[in-house]
């Protein structure tokens, strides 16, 4: 017998129940099942014919699946409020990030300069740099469109907080000016603005998101509306 | 105009209070909770098996449930149990149900005021 609930996944995503509670729920019906089916087996019925009777006393799909739906609680943040989880919640970690970043490397900075400069730091804050202002936002890019995929989201909210977190991550701009040496202050500097570079990172960062995340809707069957 | 709350439904809050009465007992994982619902109501209420997992997830959602999974000869299963809030919840729960059902035994013999639910 093929898996009794196989449909059941698709349809409790797809109306925006948590994947917590939509894993959990058929763990727990499939265990269930399978006690049933003991049970019937018990009182003398043959395989098929308790799995079938077993069926029955679950209840229909459609039953499982909206006692599961209406139960409004175990709806999904992100179907509820798209709008903070996949764009504004993205956007203030990849802020924090950066601003933890900037702090360290300016603290890191100046408890050097006390002493000397270390030949190691240079590379340090190029690797800070580099990860503030190029990985960290297709990093979150990518959460986003992982979180999408995985609850089935309709596509509206996931581009728009692509499309916000890739203009925010090309607007922001990471930048170190090392100390000509020893004794003398360096700058560690943030900021925000259009810079010539931005257009470019816009688009980078579209190409490494937005496009490969829409790519994987057109092409993945799971992912298709319902017919 | 009375400022009094409506009766609700009534089906609604049935599967919950019936099972955090039945957890008031022991802690359970959901084939044991429908057993013995079909048991305790003498199979008066039946429902479709599958439908307590939801039920099962809400109330622990709110608080009023907890679980923890346990294996027991050999097979691993997810097992509730009831919350002081739980039991705080059953204890309304009841009350409201003793009145009701006063109210409609009420009904049948006759007729008599109650107070409202």
């Amino acid at each position: 017998m093929s898996k009794p609930f196989d449909n059941l996944k698709e349809q409790l995503l797809r109306a925006g129940v948590s994947p917590r509670h939509v894993h959990r729920y058929l763990r727990e019906l499939t265990e269930h099942f399978q006690d049933l089916v003991v049970e019937i087996e018990r009182e003398g019925h043959a395989r098929p014919e308790a799995e079938a009777m077993a069926m029955v006393r679950m209840g229909r799909v459609d039953d499982l699946a909206r006692a599961m739906i209406d139960q409004r609680r175990l709806q999904s943040w992100n179907r509820r409020a798209p709008w903070a989880t996949l764009m504004l919640a993205p956007c203030l970690v990849f802020a924090g990030i950066v601003a933890v970043s900037v702090v360290l490397l300016g603290m890191t900075g100046q408890a050097l300069k006390a002493t000397a400069l270390f030949p190691w730091f240079p590379g340090i804050a190029g690797m800070v740099t580099g990860f503030s202002n190029f990985i960290l936002p297709i990093m979150c890019g990518w959460g986003i469109a992982a979180i999408a995929i995985r609850q089935r989201l309709q596509p509206a909210w996931p581009v728009i907080g692509l499309a916000a977190m890739a203009l925010l991550g090309s607007m922001t701009q990471v930048s170190v000016v090392m100390p000509s040496g020893p004794g003398v202050s360096g700058a560690v500097m943030l900021g925000f603005s259009l810079y010539s570079s931005t257009a470019f990172y816009l688009v980078l960062n579209l190409a490494l998101t937005l496009v490969p995340y829409l790519a994987w809707r057109r092409w993945m069957p799971v992912l298709r509306p319902a017919t | 105009m009375s400022n009094r709350r409506t009766n609700p439904n009534f089906m609604n809050g049935v599967p919950e209070f019936l099972v955090l009465m039945l957890f008031a007992d022991r802690e359970m994982y959901g084939y044991e909770v429908v057993q013995a619902v079909r048991h305790r109501t003498g199979d008066a209420i039946i429902l479709g098996e599958g439908v307590i997992y939801p039920v099962l997830h809400a109330l622990e959602r709110d608080g009023a449930l907890k679980s923890r999974r346990r294996t027991v000869n050999g097979r691993s299963r997810i097992y509730y149990s009831i919350t002081a809030k739980g039991n705080r919840r059953l204890n309304d729960l009841t009350s409201t149900w003793t009145k009701l059902t006063n109210a409609i035994q009420n009904v049948i013999a006759g007729g008599k005021h109650v107070e409202a639910v």
